[in-house]
């Protein structure tokens, strides 16, 4: 059932009913009369009378309930009420309003009664009256699909944030990946105790050597690497290797400590293993 | 598909249900609601639809739900009176003539258990994830499990309760025979509506059952159904008691030759 045809003439209508730049509903009805408007029913389906009658009436309350102009939505109301009394059904369909949109009808009353529209409030006192309009919860207006997929992406949003979070938080290898290893192992300290060390080893031997033979323990004065020269050289080798992650990796120190400020949790440069990841996630 | 939704709203209906003798004006405001019942076995076909009053209790439209497979254990003399429906996380139980309470196993269960509910909660909610995706989002907690909750059928009116239109609820009966129900409208009472509240729940829609003739006359409606049997056409066949007993029996209503029979119970 294509109801497109059908919202096009109430456009129509209407359209022509604010360029003419009237407030009146006489002036309405003989526009509406003009037209010969109440043949529209002519082309009404056989089944679904129903969804057809309320689908005309949304028509109508979207413009009267729309943020355009006043005759329009006025236009909109006359519309409303005259396809209500024309149509064909006994008993007529009643028409339809969601909380929303009940609420948009009264605060239209008032503002045509500050504009100075007597006809408005008549016009809706005396559908209330004859029991036109059924007071209803659903919103048929469009807003529930809106809605609906404004949930579903938060919902998506938040299952991000988290995995974000999760991957991104951290860890023992944040840690040995900035770790300064030679503050770590006090290496001034190493240096200048085994500096300290091989002395008080050399006096002790040479003090001795004056009182026994010392031949047998001539070895151990004659090492000649230092244990904090050895150490020295396995901090610079882990120094190495640290740079050379930093450059395969892309990641520096200072970056990664903004992206650990930063809600979104996207890292500023993108490479390959990280894509992997980001693979993963939107399988 | 706004059509389609527009078509619950509609208040041209014949009043199909008349209750007769009982006259209880509507008392206003009322609300009434559009709750529509879906067969068991095919889920997406809508089996009643019933116009309720919000001041109704939850056993008024329980006991006009029909299924076969309430029938079916009345003939069988097992039936249960038990049932429940699950709308958002509590269970309402109908403890008008039954002990028995479907949903305590299924409470006890989610306390007992709780990681294996959670997980299946989780999955329920969020789909199955494959394993990497599982092992990466470890510690999830978007989807926690409700807190669900049991309460009185017969104690509770529709006013009482909180849902949302056009989500879709349980009702089950007899064990395991679950239905999904939703209420699809909401809104005020027309003076052009009944205004009985007698009459309420009215239904407004029933679905259209076939039923199964007879085989050989078909005139009337089976009541015996042959399986194995040499002389028909099809397997199993249905019977009337007439073309049945013509078929199967001699004048001395000894039996003419061997098979199986039972009774067929129209739905």
């Amino acid at each position: 059932m294509d109801l497109s045809p059908f919202k096009l003439d109430i456009d129509e209508l209407l359209a022509d009913y604010t360029e003419a730049n009237c407030t009146a509903f006489a002036d309405f009805k003989r526009l509406w009369m003009a037209k010969k408007f109440s043949y529209i029913y002519e082309g009404r389906p056989k089944t679904n009378s129903g969804a057809f009658m309320q689908s005309l009436f949304l028509h109508c309350i979207g413009h009267m309930t729309s943020q355009s102009c006043m005759p329009q939505r006025l236009a909109g109301l006359y519309c409303l009420y005259c396809l209500y009394e024309s149509q064909p059904y006994k008993p007529h369909f009643k028409i339809y309003l969601s909380l929303e949109e009940l609420k948009k009808l009264k605060d239209f009353v008032v503002e045509a009664k500050q504009n100075g529209m007597a006809v408005v409030p008549s016009l809706v006192k005396r559908m209330l009256d004859k029991g036109m309009i059924l007071f209803g919860f659903i919103n048929l207006l469009g807003d529930s699909g809106v809605k609906q997929v404004n949930e579903l992406t938060a919902s998506q949003n938040k299952r991000v944030k988290f995995a974000c979070d999760k991957l991104f938080m951290n860890t023992q290898i944040d840690s040995y990946m900035h770790m300064d290893l030679g503050s770590e192992l006090e290496l001034d300290k190493i240096k200048k105790s085994s500096l300290d060390y091989a002395k008080a080893k050399e006096l002790a031997f040479a003090e001795a050597s004056n009182i026994i033979d010392v031949e047998d323990a001539r070895h151990i004065v004659q090492n000649d690497k230092l244990l904090g020269d050895r150490v020295d050289e396995i901090v610079k080798e882990w120094d190495a290797q640290k740079e050379a992650f930093y450059e395969k990796t892309g990641v520096r120190r200072d970056e990664l400590a903004v992206v650990e400020h930063d809600e979104s949790g996207v890292l500023p440069h993108e490479n390959d293993e990280f894509d992997e990841i980001r693979q993963l996630l939107l399988e | 598909d706004v059509a389609k939704s527009l078509r619950y709203i509609s208040t041209t209906w014949k009043n199909k249900t008349f209750k007769p003798g009982e006259h209880r004006p509507v008392v206003y405001p009322e609300v009434l609601l559009c709750v529509e019942v879906y067969e068991k076995r095919y889920g997406s076909v809508k089996s009643q639809e019933f116009l309720v009053l919000g001041s109704q209790l939850l056993t008024d439209l329980r006991d006009n739900i029909y299924c076969f497979k309430d029938k079916l254990m009345n003939v069988a003399k097992q039936h249960v009176h038990s049932g429940y429906f699950l709308i958002e996380d509590t269970f309402y139980n109908d403890t008008r003539r039954s002990t028995v309470d479907y949903s305590k196993p299924i409470l006890d269960w989610i306390k007992n258990s709780r990681n294996e509910a959670e997980e299946k909660w989780d999955a329920i909610t969020s789909g199955v994830l494959k394993k990497r995706q599982k092992d990466l989002l470890m510690g999830l907690n978007v989807s926690n499990v409700p807190d669900f909750k049991s309460a009185k059928m017969e104690k509770t009116r529709f006013s009482d309760l909180n849902f949302r239109l056009g989500a879709g609820y349980l009702y089950c009966h007899q064990g395991n025979c679950k239905h999904m129900i939703v209420i699809r409208d909401m809104r005020l009472i027309h003076p052009e509506d009944t205004q009985n509240q007698a009459e309420y729940p009215l239904m407004t829609f029933q679905m259209q059952r076939r039923l199964q003739k007879c085989s050989v006359c078909q005139i009337f409606h089976a009541t015996k159904m042959t399986v194995d049997d040499k002389w028909t056409l099809n397997n199993p066949c249905y019977f009337c008691d007439k073309c049945y007993y013509l078929l199967h029996y001699k004048e001395d209503n000894s039996l003419l030759y061997h098979h199986t029979v039972y009774d067929y119970l129209q739905e």
